[in-house]
């Protein structure tokens, strides 16, 4: 399985990503809003999942500067061209935009840091499935 | 006289018919002329309507009735409009010569007496022109009298009584003198108030009034009968200088006053003023005062005052409506009051701080009242402030003032007190202003609050001695009075109060925020490297899964429930500080959260020699709808408390106990401390640990049960904890649903 991951801490993700590898699920990491979009525009590869952090610098074009919703702008934009399942995967918990949005798109979960990697694993075959 | 062309008799040529004989003919109520001596001029006719036309005056919508009647009203129109009319006017051949309608071609000189004085009894002389112009009764004089008497039943302020009657006779009867008097019962006096002159452009034209200086002399020496007595009717009174009128001028109901009577006296000041007339201001049983007005009049002309008999009865009347419009007015205090306790009960900001909350910060030393308004002396020396329109306006000299703080000082008690201000004691400061005025008594009454604290005195004054009546309206204005001060003071303080609490929540919000701040970084700041961490171990635990080495995989899952453990302790700080909300979906309670947990945990427990079990899950219903997070919160709490206050070697036992009533019944058992008696439900208290926990386990924080609690209630469930001496049964009750 294919995934990308967009999260501006590089530093705190390599352990997930080698981790998900044993899992059997390749993990492209994007560290800023904007490598994230080209690359997901660029993939020749089917994505299978992609995971968003919430909270993280917005893009330098950003209108709205918001850094604690630079996330739910990406999934909104991302959201538009792509259909398979998205993962929020945050420190953040029970953030109010996300909560609504769950209650309308299927394929999208939230996860709060840390995760058990049984869960985060459970979660993207769940979302697969839907 | 119902065929007669009154103009045509006029126009006569070489008529030289008697005074008499032009009144006979004269259209009764109406005008008619005055000219001068040597004079081949006069002023206008004026013809009342409706008598105009039993005289055969056909085009009496030119000369006359209501239409000329405006025209020469007084200050109403302007000379051009004058001419105007003049000129359209075909009977007659007008200019207009400085404002006065002249109209040369009636010729009615009486050369044998070479004076020509037709004026008929109905006249009303118009002072601002040397001639008299005849003006219907109807319309002047009553209707004039109607207004005012209209106007005075509207007033509010006694001031305001005063400047009605100065505009009344000076402006409105053109009198040119005007006095308002007070009668005093203890002196059978009446004391002069105010006097006013009217004064006059060089045409003659009322341009405003004029104060004229006066002393009250008490001992006069105008004749007594003079007067106008305690008996007098309410009919006004006309006196004469006798020397100034031909005996054929003579009326029976003038009191005819010989030189020295009058023109001698420097009090009454009636020099060039030979007619004057007083007019009694009465209430229902009493006078209270008397109108004294006046104007000049020229030797050769008529002596009389251009009003009648029968105007004299209408001026009566007005000056009745006076006196029963200041009989209503002594309530006015009353109502003055009302408006200070309704600013008070409004809270109206603005009103308060124009006036009275400088007065309350500075201390109220004294209140009184005075020509109905309400004045607030704020200390010895201190202004005195007009309470209900902000001005400040000092009435008395700062000596009287200080008197009456100093008398109201000594006087500390609950009960009226009255001086006699012309008392020897007294005299000396009231010759300032009062004694000029008469005033002879003062009443002080003083204000006490409910805490009998004194607040000040309501202060009156009055000519005469005070009656029960006065005394106890006083003495509820003073009590209305505290209870407004009371009020005030009430209501400042509350937002003295107001504004302290607002300061202290914005500090204490500050520093929530502050707090939240802290916390929510703190959080992250942990929080971020536990995910690599638990990941670091997961990833071990992964590659090693297969080692023979069974201390390695021990220290991975070690490691694993060292993260869980500390993600759930940060998780009860998190649900501690925050709105919790729910997020139901169906769940398992035993193999999605007692299980996971029990496995947690049992490493934990196991280094204390205790072992957790589980059992009974087929006895609650197997699919429930609840939050994931918050009820594995709820059991890691439960367990981890018991683990803390459990001696080695004891178990703790999760099951699940029956399904009734659409509730799954879950036991939580432990052979610890437990709880001491009679505070079973305080350990659900946020901070709240017993002493036996204290000392086993000094470092917790007594948030754990309360979170559990919260959580379990926001489900609709229910806790409870009992104790059958050993062991500690915490029974949870979860809806299905």
């Amino acid at each position: 399985m294919k995934a990308i991951w967009i999260d501006d801490d590089g530093f705190r993700s390599k352990s997930l990503i080698d981790l998900l590898d044993l899992y059997g699920i390749n993990v492209e990491f994007c560290d800023t809003y904007e490598t994230g979009i080209n690359k997901i525009a660029s993939s020749k590869d089917k994505i299978d999942v992609i995971i968003l952090d919430i909270m993280m610098a917005p893009p330098l074009t950003s209108i709205h500067g918001n850094s604690q919703k630079t996330g739910i702008y990406l999934y909104n934009e991302i959201r538009g061209k792509y259909n398979g399942p998205i993962i929020f995967y945050s420190v953040l918990k029970n953030v109010q935009a996300v909560e609504e949005l769950l209650k309308v798109d299927k394929k999208l979960a939230s996860l709060n840091k840390p995760c058990p990697i049984e869960k985060i694993v459970e979660t993207v075959i769940k979302l697969k499935n839907e | 006289m119902k065929n007669l062309n009154f103009l045509n008799f006029l126009k006569k040529e070489g008529n030289d018919t008697s005074y008499l004989e032009i009144l006979q003919y004269s259209p009764a109520e109406i005008s008619v002329i005055e000219m001068k001596p040597g004079s081949n001029q006069f002023d206008i006719i004026f013809i009342n309507k409706l008598k105009a036309k039993q005289f055969d005056i056909a085009d009496e919508g030119n000369i006359i009735g209501k239409k000329c009647y405006s025209i020469f009203e007084p200050n109403q129109l302007s000379p051009a409009e004058d001419t105007d009319h003049c000129k359209n006017c075909p009977s007659l051949e007008a200019y207009s010569l400085e404002g006065k309608i002249i109209h040369i071609d009636w010729s009615y000189y009486n050369k044998a007496k070479k004076e020509v004085r037709f004026t008929s009894l109905t006249a009303q002389r118009i002072p601002h022109t040397t001639k008299v112009i005849e003006i219907c009764r109807d319309s002047t004089i009553r209707k004039r009298i109607s207004d005012l008497i209209i106007e005075i039943g509207g007033v509010k302020r006694r001031e305001d009584i005063d400047e009605i009657i100065f505009k009344g006779f000076l402006e409105q009867l053109y009198f040119e003198r005007c006095r308002i008097y007070e009668y005093s019962e203890s002196k059978k006096k009446f004391i002069l108030k105010k006097f006013k002159k009217a004064k006059r452009d060089e045409n003659n034209k009322l341009i405003g009034y004029e104060d004229i200086e006066f002393n009250n002399i008490l001992n006069n020496t105008f004749p007594e009968q003079y007067i106008l007595s305690e008996n007098t009717k309410a009919l006004p009174k006309i006196y004469v200088a006798q020397n100034h009128i031909k005996p054929s001028y003579k009326k029976k109901n003038y009191v005819y006053l010989k030189e020295g009577e009058y023109d001698n006296s420097d009090i009454y000041d009636k020099k060039g003023y030979p007619i004057w007339v007083d007019i009694p201001i009465l209430s229902t049983n009493k006078v209270l005062g008397k109108i004294s007005i006046d104007k000049r009049i020229d030797v050769d002309m008529s002596p009389d005052l251009g009003i009648e008999d029968y105007d004299i009865e209408i001026i009566g009347l007005f000056a009745q409506n006076i006196g029963n419009i200041i009989e209503k007015l002594k309530l006015l205090n009353i109502s003055k009051l009302h408006e200070i306790n309704e600013i008070v009960l409004k809270n109206d900001k603005t009103q308060i701080d124009q006036n009275l909350t400088q007065i309350l910060d500075k201390g109220c030393d004294y209140l009184g009242s005075s020509n109905g308004k309400i004045i607030i002396d704020m200390n010895e020396n201190v202004k005195i402030i007009e309470i209900l329109d902000g001005q400040i306006k000092p009435p008395y000299t700062t000596d009287y003032s200080n008197t009456i703080y100093n008398e109201l000082k000594e006087h500390k008690t609950k009960t009226h007190k009255i001086f006699d201000l012309n008392s020897e004691t007294h005299i000396k400061e009231y010759s300032d202003v009062n004694h000029k005025i008469g005033i002879r008594y003062c009443l002080l009454n003083p204000i006490i609050d409910e805490n009998n604290n004194l607040l000040g005195t309501w202060y009156q004054e009055s000519f005469d001695k005070f009656d029960d009546d006065i005394i106890s309206r006083t003495g509820m204005l003073a009590n209305q009075t505290a209870i407004a001060i009371t009020s005030i003071k009430q209501y400042l303080e509350l937002q003295k109060e107001r504004d302290s609490a607002k300061k202290y929540q914005e500090e204490a919000e500050n520093a929530l925020k502050e707090r939240e701040t802290f916390f929510e970084t703190a959080e992250h700041e942990m929080m971020a490297p536990l995910d690599p961490i638990l990941h670091c171990f997961e990833f071990l635990g992964k590659k090693l899964e297969k080692s023979s080495d069974s201390k390695v995989r021990y220290t991975i899952k070690d490691g694993i429930n060292h993260c869980h453990f500390l993600n759930n302790t940060f998780y009860n700080i998190n649900l501690l500080r925050s709105n919790l909300a729910l997020n139901k979906k169906p769940i398992s309670i035993f193999s999605d959260i007692i299980i996971p947990m029990v496995e947690t945990l049992q490493d934990y427990a196991n280094c204390s020699k205790m072992e957790i079990v589980y059992y009974g899950i087929k006895n609650v219903a197997e699919i429930m709808m609840l939050d994931e997070m918050l009820i594995k919160n709820v059991f890691f709490n439960l367990i981890r408390n018991a683990v803390k206050y459990s001696n080695p070697g004891a178990a703790i036992l999760i099951g699940g106990v029956k399904v009734m009533d659409g509730y799954s019944y879950i036991e939580v058992v432990n052979y610890g401390i437990g709880i001491p008696l009679g505070e079973e439900e305080d350990i659900f208290t946020v901070y709240k640990r017993c002493d036996n926990a204290k000392i086993m386990n000094p470092s917790g924080m007594g948030i754990g049960l309360s979170i559990v609690k919260r959580i379990i209630d926001m489900h609709s469930g229910y806790i409870k904890v009992t104790q059958n001496s050993n062991p500690t049964i915490f029974e949870l009750r979860l809806p299905k649903v």
